[in-house]
């Protein structure tokens, strides 16, 4: 048979089996019942099936020696131990491997011998006699099974190439922008049964911009499924015991933010994992119970996702940061005491952790930077809290989309750009008595706060003439803040963004660029990279 | 007018390899179910000449769908779709009312034949 075409569906419905697969066996270990058995059970043999049918072999090889563990499990001829839980998850990566392998671009099979004899041998030990316990195991996991029988789901779905979502928001953009124009020239036509019908083509180009977000939205589980398994190997090979909690599977992002949000996410994991959570003996040590709690959480905040992580450890280390703070001349040498925002905003600053790979005092620094940097680029916002001996919260706030945002539209002799409203916190009139100089710098007074002053005519190397007037915009980044001068502002509205193709890692004043309805282009200002 | 399917899978992939095999052959696959409480709906509301059920999947298995259907409609023709090594499953599919099976990984040319002897 052919197979070549259903290799792809191969890949993306395997890859959703393992996700299922892991976690019913963090379930399993951490005391599951015959459900997170039966799961697996299922999981195991789709890919058995699947296997079979594209002849890969290794799949279907491994998932059939798991299968017969698994029904030996289920069936009660076999106890869950710590040597079968190691066994099963073996056997699992060995399959995640095969998998890979088989699919890549040069296809080989995994040889999986030593894992097979492994599952095996499992497979075939003898039943320990622990008659009582196990009738009490399944007579319980029956009645958790039949209280959580699972809500139907909406069959109702159908699988579309996420290119095609990607092409038809593209064009939607471009749709936007036409839309306009034609909203501009029927306003200076004045032609009254014009306007009428353009109003009426506007505002279903509006409901279909929504609907075709709407139909771009993934919930976070796509994404945050597979943590589980990747806490509890980190926690595992730390020594650390650690109870982790998801919360709001269910809030959707679109697709796009999901993709890029994953990343930040795990070096915020195992950030709290290496550093904040302390060993089971130093949090006894420090009267706390020695399982340390780790909890995910997403929350819809208007147009924007709150993801917090959230650790009962001991939280941002004075006597690690403090040390590394003064090497690199961060602070003044004579500092004995960091005050929570200091240090969360020292640990934020490039370069940060590779100082500390380089002095290899953690042995694993998962830079905190990164993480900023990538949220900032995201046009997110990222902010910390941490109690000494308690714990540390960690807030990102992420933009439900990449491709569309508002942005305040100004103009700075004849150029325009576009600022989006992510960092702007608000906006006024500049009048000549608000520009003072403190310490040499000119800044922008306003009621009883001063902040810096940035002309974007400076920056972007329009001449420096007539700067007396003009409009201010406050904007703001976690707690930084700055008065952004240009000349006027001509509107606001949705731009869709075409991103830069910048070079990796190197920041701009621009992150990218739009076309206004009046079909002319303009720059977006990353105001993260004023500040 | 050709004869009218309903494939019940749990697995996509598995779903539309048969779906494939069988369209290819000039069968009319009107529906699909990736369970078995869905199959016994999607009976009721399609009517199809035959159903390839799968053995296990969520919610509800192959085997109770089998028996669920039979009592629907005695006249019922449903081929089922096993794994190697679940001899036991498929005789008890076959009591429950089943009318043939078919061992995966799939050869079309077996599918087909066994879909010609049940629709005989």
């Amino acid at each position: 048979m052919d197979t070549g075409r259903y290799a792809k569906l191969f890949l993306s419905e395997s890859r959703e089996n393992l996700s299922e697969i892991n976690n019913a066996l963090v379930d399993l270990e951490r005391g599951g019942s015959i459900t997170a058995i039966d799961r697996l059970f299922r999981a195991v043999h789709t890919m058995k099936g699947m296997g079979g049918a594209m002849g890969y072999t290794s799949v279907s090889e491994l998932s059939h020696e798991l299968e017969t563990l698994l029904d030996r499990l289920r069936t009660g001829s076999l106890n869950v131990t710590a040597v079968i839980m190691d066994t099963l998850f073996a056997g699992v990566d060995a399959l995640e491997v095969a998998v890979d392998l088989a699919t890549a671009a040069t296809p080989t099979q995994l040889d999986a011998t030593e894992v097979l004899a492994r599952i095996k041998a499992a497979s075939s030990e003898e039943i320990q006699q622990t008659f009582t316990t196990e009738f009490a195991i399944m007579a319980v996991a029956k009645n958790e099974e039949e209280a959580k029988a699972p809500v139907s789901k909406a069959a109702r779905h159908i699988r579309i190439d996420s290119r095609r979502l990607d092409a038809l928001m593209n064009l939607m953009g471009e749709l936007v922008i036409a839309r306009d124009r034609i909203a501009q020239i029927a306003e200076r036509l004045g032609d009254e049964a014009l306007n009428e019908a353009t109003l009426r083509a506007s505002q279903i180009v509006a409901t279909l911009q929504n609907e075709i977000m709407n139909s771009r939205m993934v919930p976070v589980w796509q994404v945050f499924d597979r943590f589980p398994r990747v806490v509890r190997d980190t926690a595992r090979s730390l020594g650390k015991e650690v109870e982790f909690k998801i919360e709001g599977k269910e809030i959707e992002l679109d697709r796009s933010m999901l993709d890029e949000m994953g990343e930040p996410v795990l070096h915020l994991l195992r950030n709290s994992l290496d550093h904040g959570i302390e060993t089971p003996a130093e949090r006894k040590k420090a009267g706390k119970p020695p399982t340390a709690t780790l909890t995910l959480t997403a929350e819809r905040d208007r147009a924007t996702v709150l993801i917090r992580v959230t650790d009962d450890g001991r939280g941002i280390d004075q006597a690690k940061v403090l040390p590394r703070a003064k090497k690199l001349g961060l602070v003044d040498a004579g500092t004995t005491h960091l005050s929570e925002d200091e240090m969360v905003r020292i640990i934020s600053r490039p370069g940060f952790s590779t100082a500390e790979k380089v002095t290899d005092i953690s042995g694993r620094g998962v830079g905190f930077d990164i993480v900023a940097n990538k949220v900032r680029a995201l046009g997110g916002s990222l902010e910390v809290h941490t109690d000494s001996g308690l714990g540390t919260n960690v807030s990102m706030r992420l933009p439900l989309t990449l491709a569309i945002t508002r942005a305040l539209i100004a103009r700075v002799d004849t150029e325009v750009y576009a600022i989006p409203l992510t960092h702007v916190l608000e906006t006024f009139a500049l009048s000549q008595p608000m520009l003072q100089e403190i310490k040499g710098k000119e800044v922008v007074a306003i009621r009883d706060d001063v902040f810096p002053a940035i002309w974007l005519r400076d920056r972007v190397g329009l001449p420096a003439s007539n700067k007396s007037g003009g409009q201010v915009v406050l904007v703001e980044l976690a707690d930084r803040r700055a008065a952004l001068i240009v000349d006027e502002f001509t509107g606001q509205q949705e731009i869709v963004v075409k991103q830069f193709d910048g070079v990796n890692g190197s920041r701009t004043l621009f992150s990218g660029a739009t076309i206004l309805g009046d079909g002319a282009p303009a720059l977006i200002v990353d105001a993260s990279t004023l500040l | 007018m050709s004869s009218t399917v309903l494939v019940c899978d749990d697995a996509v992939f598995m779903r539309t390899m048969v779906s494939d095999i069988l369209s290819q052959a000039g069968f009319t696959v009107i529906g699909e179910a990736e369970n078995g409480k869905q199959a016994v709906e999607k009976y009721q509301q399609l009517k199809p000449d035959l159903v390839t059920m799968d053995i296990i999947m969520p919610e509800m298995g192959g085997i109770e769908a089998v028996k669920q259907i039979t009592q629907l409609d005695p006249s019922a023709r449903i081929l089922m779709c096993s794994a190697m090594g679940q001899q036991a499953l498929v005789q008890e599919a076959l009591q429950a009312g089943a009318r043939d099976f078919v061992v995966k990984p799939f050869q079309p040319s077996r599918v087909l034949e066994a879909v010609q002897r049940v629709l005989a």
